[in-house]
């Protein structure tokens, strides 16, 4: 890993983070020390940490690998000694005692390869004033050691040798299986900082020259070969290229990138070569940000995460003092051996691994999968307030629709000819950028089935208002508008058309003093919104519509898609609208994040839309990175399995010790049953919170409509593409 | 105990199917090293953590077959109960093996915690991590050796059991050697004809320890009366 990778991982880790597995580890740690979340992350950092050491890296593994057949060996002769007594016969006896010495004999390797790191890290939590479970463990193992090597050489008792060598190992490889399992869930945020290249080629006056991505500083232009990825944000300066930007957007398809659109750090240009411009620090571009924003998200603590830490606090000292009062009474009742079974039993099978586990596993794992389908969740508590939503409230432009129009209606005055009309219409509107023009010039060119539109001089746009200009072929000027302006150039009505209502945006052409035509318009909803909106309802949640926009487009918009629809909400009554929802349960306001701020901020979990390039400025919640609305049912279907799977994990680890603690204690646990099942159940958390690793892509293949490419923000724009069958 | 060369003809043959499982194994545990002297020696203790797990695994399947039989005196025939659901595994496993019975098909993407540990020894020089690769080796999970365990089992005895492990485990050997050093030493086709005997000599063993099963239920609490087909 190059010194970038690992500064980037040190700063999203160093504000929360285990050093291994990435894991919140919330209390201080010294400075420039190694911060580990637990004994088996200690352990398994020293296996697993690269160069230097590597002598010392193969001993820790062996150290493991060889306790695990001397221990093997010990459960051998244990099982010898079960299955034989000493009986009265002499070469029994003598077998007897062989299999007793050689316990011991097998035993000793396994506490000095086990036992002694464990002890270290014991002493070292005790030095920074914490006492640890690995102390009372430790305590526990010596007692059972000593008691053994006491009665195999007093002659007589039982030797409890296969409890110490036992309990090493599967304290041991427990935890590191655990940790292992930690460094999965952690993966995908990691693939993210793997995904920046090492070099680049900066472009200088004097050539092109090959250096370390930190030297990348704004406004240096560097080249990006196909199948590279991009080193920072940038604008493109020269040639054009596909670029895949699924690792950013989740979004699937290329988007072809021309000189002057944007490119996002951790993208992969597909073909041709790309002269960027850098907009930001190798480091510090849309990549980092999202790492960023996603580590932060773990690191904020969530309702179930408090539950369990509350719980925590009191477990240690609990669990020392029924240890105590376990071997008090047991020895009291029956002896010595008795009750240092029965304590330790209750020492071993106390796991607050799982307790602490519980929640942070799953939180991690769902949000690294969320990540990884494009959607930052920067709270943990989002995920959990989203499982539990009762109403998703949308703003409409720009979010239902893609903010383009489509023209669907068209009339023209009774004496007028409707294809001259729309050509002039057209001519003008060809010319402009407003995006009413736009569907202008697109719905006569659907029309009249050709693009061949009459040439125009001295084209004025004037903002508000509309576009003017001289058409060549009529010899005078035409104007494409608004109604008020038609009204102000003094343009004549004609008399048959019906009044205007309010439902759709309308656009008038004129010349030689009167208004010759009409154009109606639509906003084009996104082609994903249907089939969005059904599944959100089948989940249970109810959609709303909050706009701005007047009250018979927003019905007129909301009714098919069986939505209930607000409108002519000004900001304050939208955040009112809110808040009288919020009395049925939580609320998500989904939105693009620009303008209506403040609604995202009073919702419950606000997700804003299409923010691939802004991810830290708005106040949502989550962040769609790419402006799929299809993300939305599969992100409540992932918060509600986050959900399940933090109450299963807090559940089990609760049920767990507290069975398992009493059992212990009732002296019925034997000490190497107790290890078998910490290891499995510290397994069964880890595991079941693998599974949110691995939730599916879940999107019916007949409910999949076709890839929208045009409809995302980073897209470049293409004036004529509108997604066909958008019509609700 | 009739069966031990059986049992030993099922390692040699099953190791047809082990090749394919562990036959990498053994080819990255010849890999590393230079001389045919060292590279023997690495599969040689190899061999030796693989047999040492299999004869602690088959002690403790035998302890607990005498426990089992111990605890349940009279009630069941409990050698005999596992002998018939040794010899029923291992028929399974033969009928898996020929290819009549459809593999169950193995949940993907379920992580294996585990491979980190093993192939961290399998790279090492040394011949102790290749030694502690082989007891590793030894607690893959596997079909086959699952069958055996049951075998050793159904012995109720902690030597006995041992003992059948260890046979079989040796029985593993000269195929899991000889593929680890030469590279490949059996022809795909010849693999193909070998799985087919492997599968027929496990059904064939399966039989043979449920007939055992069978015999003893039907005499009662007599000494076991080994391999029927091979009484006088």
């Amino acid at each position: 890993m190059t010194a970038r990778k690992e500064e980037i991982r040190a700063r999203h880790q160093s504000a929360m983070g285990c050093d291994f597995c990435g894991l919140p580890v919330y209390d201080a740690a010294r400075e420039g020390e190694p911060r580990y979340c637990c004994y088996g992350c200690r352990f398994a950092a020293s296996i697993a940490a690269a160069g230097g050491e590597e002598g010392q890296n193969r001993w820790a593994m062996t150290r493991l690998g060889l306790a695990i057949f001397f221990a093997m060996n010990v459960m051998v002769f244990t099982m010898l000694l079960w299955s034989q007594p000493a009986g009265p016969d002499r070469v029994a006896a003598i077998w007897y005692e062989l299999a007793r010495h050689a316990c011991l004999l097998f035993t000793l390797p396994v506490v000095f390869l086990l036992g002694v790191p464990l002890v270290e890290d014991a002493a070292g939590e005790l030095v920074r004033g914490r006492p640890s479970l690995s102390l009372l463990l430790v305590i526990g193992v010596a007692a059972a050691l000593a008691y053994s090597i006491y009665s195999l050489l007093a002659g007589g008792g039982h030797v409890y040798f296969e409890v110490a060598a036992t309990i090493l190992v599967a304290v041991t490889l427990g935890r590191w299986l655990e940790a292992t399992g930690k460094l999965k869930t952690t993966e995908a945020l990691r693939g993210l900082v793997r995904l920046l290249p090492d070099q680049v080629r900066l472009i200088r006056d004097d050539g092109e020259k090959s250096v370390p991505a930190g030297e990348l500083r704004p406004g240096d232009v560097f080249r990006v070969l196909p199948g590279e990825r991009i080193a920072a944000d940038g604008s493109i300066v020269r040639h054009q290229a596909a670029v895949d930007e699924q690792a950013v957007t989740g979004e699937s398809s290329p988007v072809i990138k021309h000189p002057g659109n944007r490119v996002l750090s951790g993208t992969l240009v597909l073909d041709g070569p790309l002269e960027i411009s850098a907009t930001s620090a190798a480091g510090e571009g849309t990549m980092a940000r999202m790492i960023a924003a996603v580590a932060a998200a773990t690191a904020s603590r969530t309702r179930y995460q408090r539950l369990a830490e509350r719980a925590s606090a009191i477990f240690l000292p609990a669990v020392a003092i029924i240890a105590l009062g376990t071997f008090a009474v047991h020895a009291w009742l029956e002896n010595p051996a008795g009750g240092l079974l029965a304590s330790l039993a209750v020492l071993v099978i106390a796991c607050p691994c799982a307790l602490a586990l519980a929640t942070p596993m799953a939180l991690w794992a769902a949000v690294g999968r969320a990540a990884q389908a494009g959607v930052l969740v920067r709270h943990g508590d989002a995920l959990s307030l989203l499982a539990r939503a009762k109403t998703i409230c949308f703003d409409k432009t720009g979010t239902l629709t893609t903010g383009q129009s489509r023209g669907f209606d068209f009339m023209v005055s009774c004496d007028a000819d409707e294809r001259v009309v729309l050509r002039i219409a057209a001519g003008l509107a060809e010319l402009s950028a407003h995006p009413l023009a736009q569907a202008v010039a697109e719905f006569a060119a659907t029309e009249l089935r050709d693009d061949q539109f009459p040439a125009t001089s001295s084209l004025k746009s004037l903002p508000g208002r509309g576009v003017e200009g001289h058409i060549d072929k009529l010899g005078q000027r035409a104007y494409l508008g608004s109604g008020r302006w038609m009204t102000e150039l003094g343009q004549q009505w004609p008399n048959s058309w019906p009044e205007s209502t309010d439902e759709a945006a309308e656009t008038f052409i004129a010349w030689g003093g009167h208004v010759r035509g009409r154009f109606l318009f639509r906003e084009n909803l996104r082609p994903d919104a249907p089939a969005a909106v059904r599944r959100l309802q089948r989940t249970g949640i109810k959609p709303v519509v909050l706009s701005g926009d007047r009250e018979l487009r927003v019905a007129a918009l909301a009714a098919p898609l069986g939505m209930e629809p607000f409108g002519e909400l000004l900001p304050e009554a939208k955040l009112a609208e809110i808040q009288r929802l919020q009395q049925l349960g939580p609320v998500v306001m989904v939105g693009d994040g620009i303008n209506d701020a403040p609604a995202l901020a009073a919702a419950d979990v606000g997700i804003a839309l299409g923010s691939g390039t802004d991810i830290s400025r708005h106040a949502a919640s989550v962040c769609l990175l790419a402006s799929d609305l299809s993300k939305l049912p599969w992100l409540v279907g992932l918060s509600r399995q986050t959900v399940r799977t933090i109450r299963w994990n807090l559940f089990w680890a609760f049920a767990y010790n507290s069975i398992g603690i009493a059992l212990a204690a009732a002296g019925w646990l034997h000490p190497v049953m107790a290890a078998i099942a910490m290891g499995i159940s510290s397994l069964l958390v880890v595991s079941n919170s693998l599974r949110l690793a691995h939730f599916a892509d879940t999107q019916p293949a007949e409910e999949r409509f076709q890839p929208h490419s045009d409809s995302s923000p980073l897209a470049p724009p293409l004036p004529f593409a509108s997604p066909a069958g958008a019509s609700p | 105990m009739i069966e031990l060369p059986l049992v030993f003809v099922a390692g040699i043959l099953g190791t047809a199917h082990c090749l394919g499982m562990c036959g990498p194994f053994a080819l990255m545990v010849g890999g590393g090293s230079q001389s045919w002297g060292r590279a023997a020696a690495r599969q040689f203790s190899y061999t030796a953590g693989r047999v040492f797990t299999y004869a602690a695994l088959g002690a403790a399947a035998g302890y607990c077959g005498s426990r089992l039989a111990a605890m349940l005196p009279g009630f069941v025939n409990v050698p005999a109960t596992l002998a018939i659901v040794a010899g029923l595994l291992l028929v399974w496993q033969g009928l898996r093996a020929a290819g009549w019975i459809p593999a169950l098909s193995s949940r993907a993407g379920t992580p294996c915690l585990a491979s980190g540990l093993f192939s961290h020894f399998l790279r090492q020089t040394g011949s102790t991590g290749v030694f502690l690769a082989g007891v590793f080796t030894g607690l893959l999970p596997c079909g086959l050796l699952y069958g055996m365990l049951a075998l050793a089992a159904s012995t109720h005895s902690l030597t006995l059991g041992a003992t059948t492990m260890v046979v079989f485990g040796l029985g593993t050997a000269p195929a899991m050697i000889l593929a680890g050093l030469s590279g490949r030493v059996v022809r795909l086709a010849t693999r193909r004809r070998l799985f087919a005997a492997a599968a027929w000599c496990l059904i064939l063993t399966g039989f043979v320890s449920v007939a055992r099963g069978v015999s003893f239920l039907s005499i009662g609490n007599q000494m076991p009366a080994g391999c029927p087909m091979c009484q006088q």
